[in-house]
């Protein structure tokens, strides 16, 4: 263990061989309840980085760390699992399954991780009430009780659903890709205002990317991709 | 939740899709019942089939195939080619190894059954399945000349009650002007039900034919010749001809010896047959029939499979964010898999447990049709081991069926992972 949540070290990534070169990152490390803005154009690689994170994609050179374990280094099941354990995943839209209540959306990675299924239990009243709780703080509390289907939402109603599912079972690491993009300038501060507010409270590590810079505000460190990322293949550079 | 994390999501999104999935299951479902249907029919043809006739050693008839024997004497379809005399009956009859012979004489008929002239003994050594003889629900075997005992079916078609009046058509086609209107007989008896052609037929006494033949040759009335009901009483009316013989063997032994004697026989050319060989000849003309029927039912569960299939396939596309969605709240790759062949499972199952229970409704709908005109009476009992097996196999190949699918799944959710572009 060295301190960090997430780490990357030399790490070179083509999607194929042959194509080119997307990330090419010397040093990349976030500490634990560090809320990090990464910030880089259209196609600079900013996703890229997170399939990386996220275990989906591995790189051809280099060490890829969350809490302490290299990516790269372990077994497939075994990302899945640092995955599924260590990490809330937030998207740019279309965050939920629609046949799913939202409680039912907010508990998915409960399914797949005994980790976090095991600390949303051990919150008060359990796993639902703590579903329900995060829902209530994103201001859904009622439209959860009521039983509203994931289609009857607006796009930021949608987005704080998503965000209560990265939240739940307190992953060390939550990564959101570019979550505000779909909404107006008050809801993407009021959105970023409780995601901090909960991430605080779990002592999260928060990694923010997004193509738009003026949304650093409240985060401790502001990183612009093109300054970290050597790779002289990445198309967002001339933009 | 925790038990099954892939079935209750598989669960959900089938019924997400309600539309597209209860088509697939409407089609699953109309399969199984086919196969189990096709089954049901099939076994319990045969075990009708073979319980026509018991208990009878030898079938006698004019020399013609042994299949063709059986089905007028026993099934009463089709026609004799020739009669036996009276005269070689009465020497059959009379032979040491021979406990009883029931005369068999066909060819007239009343409003589409047939009428058997035969003996009382017909109703005393006439067995059918498991050795069971001939019950009377009314009445009894005829006394008067012109007494008829009635099949269950044809009382319950025909709606006739002891005492009423028939009049017995000429030759086999429908109550016509050829008719033997003058004799009319009366309903002395009627059969209990046995699920054999004898529900179907008209008995009568071989005199009874006779007198209504007297004044009739080669198939149509004598002109000027008119023999009234009561002049034909006092007439002899010992038959000249008949068409068949059941005959009752001492031994099972004496059966084949008999046999053979008879087919040997010299004053004309005869044939005897064993009931169950015969029987099982018959059955496995009609095998050709029972093999394309199942493989029929086999195919229409292949397709109702493959629509799945197809269904399947053709929804993976749109559902790529609902997989990457899935991928990055930690599903692997397998749990997709396993999310589609649960589908395929569950949709299977469902189709299944459909299927029987479209069978159960169809057999209800069905069974007084299929009694009542084709004189197969079919149980509604419990589903058997082969129909269970054969629910198996249906979700089996289901769940194998999915797979192809899954696999798709599998392989879509390594190259997308998280990022699917909208
Ligand atoms: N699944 C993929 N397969 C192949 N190339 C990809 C894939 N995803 C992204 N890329 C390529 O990688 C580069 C960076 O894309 P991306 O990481 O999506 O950029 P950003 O998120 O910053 O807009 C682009 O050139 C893009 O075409
Ligand atoms: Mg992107």
């Amino acid at each position: 263990m060295n301190g960090n949540a997430i780490r990357l070290s030399g790490v070179r990534f083509r999607w194929r061989t042959g194509a080119p070169l997307v990330l090419d990152l010397a040093e990349f490390a976030a500490r634990p309840g560090e809320r990090l803005f990464v910030h880089g154009p259209s196609g600079s690689g900013k996703t890229t980085l997170l399939n990386l994170l996220a275990g989906i994609c591995l790189p051809q050179e280099g060490v890829v760390e969350i809490v302490g374990e290299d990516l790269a280094r372990v077994p497939g099941p075994r990302r899945d699992a640092i995955r599924a354990d260590c990490i809330g995943f937030i998207f740019q839209m279309f965050n939920l399954l629609p046949f799913l209540s939202l409680t039912e959306n907010v508990l998915l990675p409960c399914r797949f991780s005994p980790v976090r299924r095991a600390r949303a239990d051990a919150a008060p009243g359990g796993a639902e009430a703590e579903a329900l709780r995060l829902l209530a703080h994103m201001g859904l509390g009622e439209a959860a009780a009521a039983g509203r289907a994931v289609a009857e939402l607006s796009t930021g109603q949608q987005q704080r659903v998503a965000a209560a599912r990265a939240l739940i079972g307190a992953p060390p690491v939550i990564i959101a890709d570019e979550p505000t993009s779909a909404l107006d300038a008050d809801a993407q501060a009021a959105f970023l205002d409780l995601l901090f507010a909960e991430a605080g409270q779990s002592g999260a590590t928060v990694l923010f990317v997004s193509h738009d810079r003026r949304l650093d505000a409240g985060f401790d460190r502001v990183v612009a991709l093109a300054e970290i990322n050597r790779a002289a293949g990445a198309e967002g550079r001339a933009a | 939740m925790r038990g099954a994390p892939i079935l209750g999501l598989a669960v959900k999104s089938l019924l997400n899709r309600r539309a597209t999935v209860g088509l697939t299951l409407l089609a699953l479902a109309v399969s199984v019942m086919l196969v189990l249907g096709v089954e049901k029919l099939r076994t319990e043809a045969k075990a009708s089939f073979a319980a026509t006739i018991s208990g009878t050693d030898l079938i006698v008839g004019a020399r013609s195939g042994s299949v063709q024997l059986l089905l007028y004497a026993v099934f009463r379809i089709g026609n004799a080619t020739n009669n036996i005399s009276w005269q070689s009956y009465q020497e059959i009859a009379a032979r040491p190894d021979v406990a009883w012979t029931v005369p068999l004489s066909l060819g007239d008929s009343h409003r589409g059954f047939r009428v058997l002239g035969t003996t009382g003994d017909y109703f005393r050594h006439y067995r059918y399945a498991r050795k069971k003889s001939l019950a009377f629900s009314v009445g009894g075997p005829f006394t008067d000349l012109f007494d008829a005992v009635l099949g269950a079916e044809v009382a319950r078609a025909l709606g006739y009650k002891l005492g009423d009046p028939l009049v017995v058509a000429h030759g086999l086609g429908a109550q016509g002007f050829s008719n033997h209107k003058d004799k009319p007989f009366r309903v002395a008896g009627i059969l209990a039900r046995t699920g054999t052609p004898v529900d179907r037929t008209v008995h009568v006494s071989l005199q009874a034919i006779e007198a209504i033949h007297v004044d009739w040759k080669s198939g149509a009335p004598v002109p000027g010749m008119r023999v009234t009901a009561d002049q034909v009483r006092r007439m002899d009316l010992t038959p000249r001809a008949i068409t068949a013989v059941l005959v009752g063997a001492k031994s099972r032994f004496a059966a084949f010896s008999l046999q053979r004697a008879i087919n040997e026989y010299r004053a004309e050319p005869l044939l005897a047959v064993l009931p169950g060989v015969a029987l099982q000849e018959l059955w496995d003309l009609m095998g050709t029939a029972e093999a394309a029927l199942a493989a029929i039912s086999v195919a229409v569960v292949a397709a109702g499979l493959l629509g799945m299939m197809i269904m399947m396939l053709a929804g993976l596309n749109e559902r790529r964010r609902e997989m990457a969605i899935l991928r990055s709240v930690g599903a692997r790759p397998l749990h997709l898999f396993a999310l589609l062949v649960s589908e395929a499972a569950v949709l299977t199952t469902a189709g299944a447990a459909a299927g029987l229970g479209l069978f159960y409704a169809a057999l209800a709908a069905f069974r007084p049709v299929l009694d009542s005109r084709f004189g197969l009476f079919l149980e509604i009992s419990a589903p058997t081991a082969h129909d269970l097996a054969i629910l198996g196999a249906v979700v089996l190949a289901g769940v194998l069926a999915g797979a192809v699918p899954a696999l798709g799944a599998y392989r879509q959710s390594l190259a997308d992972g998280m990022t699917v572009k909208l």
